[in-house]
């Protein structure tokens, strides 16, 4: 297998990162429109999920374009 | 220097914002939350539905990336640095890569057995802190002794490294065996009698680093060194060092070396 084949490990963390960000992001979006069923997490108004989540996103998203496969069959 | 900000800190803050932390044994008698317990208490208080689970995937995969790593180095040492040779040497062939895979499998098996075990033996220490710095007295800081004069010092021979290396780790745990079976030798090792379990780790490994470069040193000289041709690449004083010169000042190791060696001053003037 030629190295230009190769997929690298930098595709597969972004992704990974991308999808905790979106399902961390997702969960506590909906959590925000359900009513509060008196859970014992400090700070809860501050909604730390979503703002981890978006983080997530970003760090997974960098990472996952900027190390896409198909990107250099493109060029 | 990261180490301590991801060890440390997380305790410290942990103890700050959870009241009512015990040690190890009054926590087993009483129900109450040890402070070995942190990590979990702290994702448990603040994180919420998702982010604790990632929190919880995080430590379990770092727990079994160390371990991975741990076991799998166990078996490549015993196999190819121990088993090996003494087989070679008994069998007077080598055998085929089949039987030393078989073995290094064994060896893995076994390490893990072993792992587990480990997890009985930190129960008789007070925190895991000081079982760690317990086993960093024991092995690390004779290791470094036997590392950095083997880096820097040429005359260093093989007997002085494995004789000094083997007195610094028995004494070490010689000293440990010794405190835990008459405690009044705790004034002989730590200086006072009143010294807490980090300070008599920080003195076993004082001694234990001094002991190693002693005892190397003195077998150094009395054995034969090797030539200076055979050292090339290993040692200091053999090795042509490139220079530093068109490298930026922020890239040199000094400027680091410098920089991390005030902020230890810092540290240890700010906590006396």
């Amino acid at each position: 297998m030629s190295e230009k084949n190769l997929i690298s490990i930098w595709f597969f963390i972004g992704m990974l990162l991308l999808l905790y960000g979106l399902v961390i992001f997702g969960a506590n979006i909906v959590a925000l429109f359900l009513p509060d069923t008196g859970s014992t997490v400090k700070f809860q108004d501050l909604h730390f999920g979503i703002w981890w989540g978006l983080l997530l996103i970003v760090i997974g998203g960098i990472y996952f374009i900027n190390f896409r496969p198909w990107r250099r069959k493109a060029g | 220097m990261m180490v301590p900000f991801i060890v440390i800190l997380p305790g410290l803050l942990g103890l700050a914002l959870i009241p009512g932390l015990v040690g190890e044994k009054e926590a087993l008698a009483t129900g109450a939350h040890s402070y070995n317990e942190i990590l979990p208490l702290m994702l448990a208080r603040y994180a919420g539905p998702g982010l604790l689970g990632l929190g919880v995937t995080a430590l379990i995969a770092g727990f079994m990336s160390g371990m991975a790593g741990n076991v799998s180095a166990f078996a490549t040492v015993w196999t190819y640095d121990i088993y090996k040779p003494m087989h070679v040497k008994m069998a007077r062939e080598e055998g085929p890569d089949k039987h030393y895979v078989k073995v290094g499998r064994w060896t893995t098996v076994l390490g893990v057995i072993v792992s587990i075990g480990t997890a009985y033996l930190v129960q008789q220490f007070a925190s895991i802190m000081d079982y760690v710095q317990a086993l960093f007295s024991f092995f690390v800081a004779p290791m470094f002794g036997t590392v950095i004069l083997g880096m820097l010092w040429k005359r260093t021979t093989k007997a002085g490294g494995f004789w000094g290396l083997a007195a610094g780790m028995s004494s070490s745990i010689g000293m440990w065996a010794w405190v835990r079976w008459n405690p009044a030798a705790l004034k002989y090792i730590a200086l006072s009698e009143h010294a807490k379990d980090m300070a008599e780790n920080m003195y076993r490994a004082t001694w234990s680093f001094l002991i190693v470069v002693l005892v190397t040193v003195v077998v150094s000289l009395l054995t034969t060194p090797k030539p200076e041709s055979e050292l090339t690449g290993l040692v200091r004083g053999c090795t042509d060092i490139p220079s530093e010169g068109d490298m930026a000042w922020y890239k040199r190791p000094l400027t680091w070396a410098v920089a991390i060696f005030a902020v230890f001053i810092a540290l240890n003037i700010i906590f006396w």
